[in-house]
């Protein structure tokens, strides 16, 4: 193939993956609940910032020693997961679950307002300007270096990086909702919650469950942002929200290997526009594509699963 | 009283003729309605007057009495240019409100119908395209560069070009769920700006059409200068003081009065009913679709209006001014407001531009000079303004959860949203019951509907009493999160 | 001809409705009349009405990413004006913000408006000094034309607010912001073009020959780079990126696939024109990792901590270019003695670069004021800011030509060797 074209493919997946882990959060919480958690974004920033904060604290530098390194890196991950997953179920506690039975524009406006409050203090923590970070996983060709091809694709650690965590969260996800009891339970009350309810189901538990987990999913994808992308900023949740939102409609809302799938799409549609197009374009191809999936796929390419009412 | 008829009804298939119709005789009764409203609460239409006549007068107030005083002893006094754009807001704010509040549906991505109405404005009366020469009705000379159309042109020009594309925009995206068409509207108010910022120095080859260093909207320029409103020599434009607060005034009063009209007419009907439980309204007779667009293209018209008065007042339009954030500052006023109450809109829209662009700069000086007089360097960097979203943010969630229904709440829309305990929720919609509550108003016989005329819905509890009794009582599907189809 | 017809119909329409007054963008405007001209009638019976006071007001954006720029600035100015006496007059400054957050912290235009009104409606406000943007001061500029104020602006660098470029500023321009004919706008930093011009010339002597050009779709930055991109292919480097500079998306989450787009290109030199606050680390980060020896260069849009605190290492071998004199190169004494000053003030933190157009700014306010015929008519006050010559400022000496411009035509280059603040390179011979 087309080396120039591999070459945007691997770019393509390894943004595809990060968008993935944001989109596993709107669509566990939409199947659950049918709400866009337009706070769910900003979460994922914090996360970031969070991540960040905790690295350079605990001296993460490059040049390290890899177990230190790894080490490290381990636990400055449990803890931002720890903490955004606190972070998500606060909110679902005071912004949405008193309007579970209020009109559905109700929790959607929460949102709206949560996801305001939560851009203000990443602005007020960190500032208006992008925060950076160095490079703690080598930017390095493993296709050059460690293979000994011989060849100008480029796939450098980071972008193996985001795999190795995208993909095993994704396993352990999917494990969850479909096999163990707690899963189980959230796949009926995604079904008919009421229904759910007089089966002995906890329904506000579960809800609780699931934006935990969202919440340790946004997290995680903080600490893969700050690492592969090696920056962030107050409004990163917006930007990546957007496209993390269209990704998870585009694979089938609800759908947890939909959500995989458009991430990994709209990463390919992104990287494509950017480099064979214009990319001042991107961004109205990106919304284009999701105006024509809903019109004429709504229920995305795999369709709508975990709760299926479309 | 031929007012209280629906023009729709009238007219059949409610041609122009007879919304004009239906215009003049509400304007002509309105001595008349006055006095019933006089007579009935004397103490209420007495203190609404004064509130009228405080509102006409007060641009002059502001210009000779408050700003003078002002200027020894600051008061928190809006000026000239914030309270135009408080009624640009209000404008949209009851644009929106016909979307959001009456059919229910949200559309989040209505910065992009504002944005249209402006370049459409900027398009018709500037130099832009200065190859051509089109100078109509204006006291500008003949072959002056550019397009110059008057400002009774481009106002409805701008309307129509926004109605337009709401139209074209919702034909294929209105069938789907109220979740994903906010979606939608989103990526499409993302979309039109980007077009607007791009289309400058285009290269481009398609067929016969060549296009070489084109410049089609003037880039992340923009559009300037745009000429300014003028009617009989008088201009109205942003270097005019107080003039154009009037204009503005008259535009906001028009969406006011085509509003209500909308609201109370089988249409306005229909879209609550749609609103309510679209499968029952759907089985009633109305087609949902039909409605939903009528809805969509009726509340896009409104932003065009308020573009078009952007775009003259200010003499200038950039992409830059059109962004999320004006989406959602439009849809937090009317939250905050009172959704479904035009009065409560507007009030929503006048205190959050208030607040945002008056209050909390004049708050933030106060603290600055006190910080500067006490040595508190705290205060005296502190800015207020900065905060003003995260405050607003603060707001949405509170109202949401302690007065979703807004401080000028549609009584109608309270009780919706103080619902009934959740063991409720299953009970049967009782669809018949629901829709018939729609045609109360028809119904309630030409007295409450006359009165009504006047009357916003919040202050009186007795105007519109037909129509909201029924919906006190059982309000099975409001209560319910889902449409009926989901369960 | 249909276009004849349509003038003809356009003529029959005017006589049937016939002019009376002026509107904006008339052609038959006097261009660069200053102060020196007859009086206009706007200009008339603009005496302040305070006996003991005059009012000078600014409007910076001072929210956002700008705020350590406007911080120094408005410190600055204070310090030089507030409560200083010129005649029998007490200045009284008052520091307004041009930007809301609805606008995302940048300048919002209704309340750039919004700000020149609350001056113009000042009868004692002699002075504005604003804005940042250019793009505000485009919105501006008419509102103080017609109520004859004075704006002295630190910071824009538009050129099409004063003259007119030939290829870069929009047909019409400047004479469409000065509904009234005369002049009322100055700044005392030069322009884009000849930023651009000057940074194009040092890019052919570093060795470009075929050049990638990226805006960040803003005002600024897209006037920049397209000054840049037309100069350069002037001087004989290739520019590749599509006509003349191709736009990056501030919302994108990345740029890797542009980065690659760019070095697939075969270009040898990448110009940004961009403000700090448009995703900008996160676009020198990707354009490094793919491209890690290439040479970029950027403007003064860029040249604050903020940016390199954004792109870390990645913004290293950067090379800076700044429409003026950066406070480290300050020749005069005056200059070196106000950043030696901010500095003691800062606990020996540079002070932003803009922070001394700032104080310049307040200078030629003061200094008007003073040589005014009459301390608080705003005429007498124009005429004397457009009256300046061979002025003593901080920036070093300079006059006000009848254009609005002032005759410092500077540009000076840095590299960032590893830490900020970057290095000084050189003084950028601007072309004309």
């Amino acid at each position: 193939m087309d080396e120039q074209i591999l070459q945007t493919i691997i770019i393509g997946l390894s943004n595809g993956l990060i968008y993935a882990l944001v989109a596993l959060g709107y669509t566990l919480v939409y199947g659950i609940i049918e709400l866009i958690n337009f706070a769910h974004g900003d979460v994922f920033m914090l996360g970031s910032m969070l991540a960040l904060t905790l690295l350079v604290a605990f001296g993460v530098t490059t040049g390290a020693d890899i177990l230190t390194t790894v080490g490290l890196i381990s636990i400055v991950l449990l803890i931002t997961m720890a903490a955004t997953a606190t972070l998500n179920v606060s909110i679902e506690r005071v912004a949405y679950r008193p309007l579970r039975h209020a009109p559905r524009l109700a929790p959607l406006i929460s949102a709206i307002g949560m996801s305001f409050v939560l851009q203000n203090v990443g602005l007020l923590w960190k500032g208006p300007a992008n925060v950076g970070y160095p490079d703690v996983i080598p930017n390095i060709n493993v296709l050059t270096t460690v293979f000994g091809f011989d060849t100008n694709v480029s796939l450098s650690y980071k972008q193996l990086f985001t795999a190795a965590v995208t993909i095993p969260l994704l396993i352990a996800l999917t494990w969850f909702v479909s096999k163990t009891r707690q899963g189980k339970a959230m796949r009926a009350t995604a079904q008919d919650p009421d229904t759910a309810g007089l089966m002995g189901v906890d329904v506000n538990r579960t809800i609780a469950i699931t934006f935990i987990i969202a919440g340790m999913l946004a997290g995680a994808a903080g600490l893969v942002q700050i690492l592969y992308n090696n920056t962030t900023v107050w409004n990163l949740g917006f930007r990546f929200g957007l496209n993390a939102f269209t990704s998870a409609v585009l694979g089938g809302i609800g759908n947890l290997q939909g959500a995989v799938l458009g991430g990994i799409v709209l990463g390919l549609i992104n990287a494509f526009s950017d480099r064979y197009l214009s990319a001042q374009w991107t961004n109205a191809i990106v919304f284009g594509v999701l105006i024509a999936i809903l019109v004429f796929r709504p229920t995305g390419l795999l369709g709508q699963q975990l709760a299926d009412r479309a | 009283m031929t007012s209280i008829i629906d023009p729709i009804e009238r007219g059949g298939s409610g041609g122009l003729s007879a919304w004009v119709g239906h215009l003049v005789d509400t304007v002509v009764s309105w001595p008349r309605a006055y006095r019933h409203a006089y007579r009935r609460a004397p103490r209420r239409t007495v203190l609404l007057t004064i509130l009228v006549i405080l509102i006409l007068v007060y641009p002059l107030l502001n210009r000779f009495l408050l700003q003078p005083i002002s200027r020894g002893f600051p008061l928190p006094i809006p000026d000239d240019t914030t309270v135009v754009f408080m009624l640009i807001f209000a404008t949209m704010a009851v644009g929106l409100n016909i979307v959001i509040g009456f059919a229910g549906l949200l559309d989040l991505g209505y910065v992009a119908f504002y944005a249209l109405g402006a370049y459409t404005a900027a398009y018709l009366a500037s130099p832009h395209w200065s190859t051509l020469s089109i100078v109509l009705f204006t006291d500008l000379p003949a072959g002056f560069p550019g397009i110059h159309l008057p400002f009774f042109i481009i106002f409805w020009a701008a309307a129509l070009v926004a109605a337009t594309f709401g139209v074209l925009l919702g034909a294929p995206t209105l069938r789907l769920r109220g979740d994903y068409l906010a979606i939608v509207t989103l990526g499409f108010g993302e979309i039109v700006p980007i077009f607007f910022k791009n289309l400058v120095n285009v290269n481009f080859e398609l067929g016969p059409i060549k296009l070489v260093n084109a410049n089609i909207t003037g880039g992340p320029l923009g559009i300037n200068p745009i000429d300014a409103p003028s009617f009989f020599g008088i201009k109205f434009g942003v270097i005019n003081g107080f003039a154009p607060v009037y204009l503005a005034m008259a535009v906001v009063l028009l969406c006011i009065v085509i509003a209500r009209n909308l609201e109370r007419s089988r249409m306005g009907r229909a879209w609550m009913a749609i609103r309510e439980d679209e499968i029952a309204a759907e089985m009633m007779g109305v087609n949902t679709v039909r409605t939903k667009l009528l809805a969509f293209g009726l509340g896009a018209s409104f932003a065009g209006f308020a573009g078009a008065l952007q775009a003259s007042y200010q003499g200038a339009t950039t992409s830059d001014f059109f962004m999320f954030a004006t989406s959602i500052l439009v849809v937090i006023m009317i939250i905050l407001g009172g959704i479904g109450n035009i009065w409560g809109v507007i009030l929503g829209a006048i205190v959050v531009q208030y607040v945002d662009k008056t209050l909390l700069g004049w708050v933030g000086q106060r603290l600055n000079d006190f910080g500067e007089a006490s040595g508190n360097t705290f205060l005296e960097q502190i800015n207020p303004s900065s905060f003003s979203f995260l405050l607003l943010g603060l707001a949405l969630v509170a109202m949401m959860r302690f007065r979703p229904e807004g401080f000028l709440p549609s009584r109608q829309r309270a009780a919706e949203l103080h619902s009934a305990p959740p063991d409720q929720v299953i009970a049967s919609p009782g669809v018949t019951d629901d829709v018939i509550g729609f045609e109360q108003p028809l119904e309630g016989g030409p007295g409450a509907a006359e009165l009504a005329e006047l009357d916003p819905d919040a202050v009186d509890p007795n105007a519109n009493v037909g129509r909201a009794e029924p919906r006190s009582g059982a309000e099975p599907d409001a209560i319910d999160p889902r449409p009926e189809g989901d369960r | 001809m249909k276009l004849a017809r349509v003038g003809a119909l356009a003529a029959a329409a005017v006589i049937a409705f016939s002019a009376c007054t002026t509107a904006p963008g008339t052609t038959s405007a006097p261009s660069g009349s200053g102060g020196t001209a007859a009086q206009p009638d706007v200009c008339k019976d603009k005496k302040g009405t305070s006996s003991s006071e005059v009012h000078i007001y600014s409007a910076l954006p001072r929210q956002g990413s700008n705020k350590a720029q406007t911080d120094a600035m408005v410190e600055s100015i204070k310090e030089i004006i507030d409560g200083t006496q010129v005649g029998d007059f007490t200045i009284k400054y008052t520091d307004l913000d041009d930007s809301s957050a609805a606008a995302g912290g940048d300048w919002d235009g209704a309340v750039a408006q919004a700000n020149a009104t609350t001056a113009a409606n000042d009868p004692d406000a002699m002075v504005f000094i604003g804005h940042f943007n250019s793009g505000a001061a485009k919105l501006t500029i008419p509102i103080l034309n017609n109520a004859c104020l004075v704006m002295i602006s630190p910071a824009n660098t538009y050129p099409g607010l004063t003259t007119a470029v030939e290829g870069v500023t929009e047909p019409g321009e400047p004479d469409s912001y000065y509904p009234n004919g005369y002049r009322n706008y100055t700044r005392v930093i030069s322009t884009d073009n000849k930023q651009g011009g000057a940074g194009a010339a040092w890019a052919k002597e570093l060795g470009a020959t075929k050049a990638y050009v990226l805006d960040d779709t803003q005002v600024y930055g897209k006037g920049l780079a397209r000054s840049w991109a037309l100069s350069a292919q002037e001087l004989g480097i290739e520019v590749i990126s599509g006509g003349t500079s191709e736009g990056f998306d501030a919302k994108a989450t990345d740029y890797n696939a542009l980065a690659q787009k760019i070095k697939d290109s075969g270009a040898d030199f990448i110009y940004i024109g961009s403000i700090t606050g448009q995703n900008t680390g996160k676009l020198w980060k990707d354009l490094r990792a793919a491209m890690p020896d290439i040479g970029i260069m950027s403007g003064d849009g860029v040249f604050e901590k903020a940016w390199y605190d954004g792109a870390g290492d990645a913004g290293n071998g950067t090379y800076l270019t700044f429409g003026g004199v950066g406070p480290n190169e300050q020749t005069s004494e005056a200059g070196k003695q106000w950043v030696a000053d901010f500095k003691e003030a800062h606990n020996g933190e540079d002070p932003p670069v803009y922070g001394i157009y700032g104080a310049a700014a307040a200078q030629v306010a003061v200094d008007a004021l003073n040589r005014a015929a009459v301390t608080n008519d705003r005429w007498e006050v124009l005429k004397a800011v457009f009256e300046t010559k061979d002025f003593e400022s901080y920036l070093g000496t300079f006059s006000v030509k009848p254009d609005g411009d002032v005759t410092l035509a500077e540009a000076t280059g840095y590299q960032v060797v590893d830490s900020w603040p970057p290095e000084f390179e050189k003084v950028l011979a601007a072309p004309d």
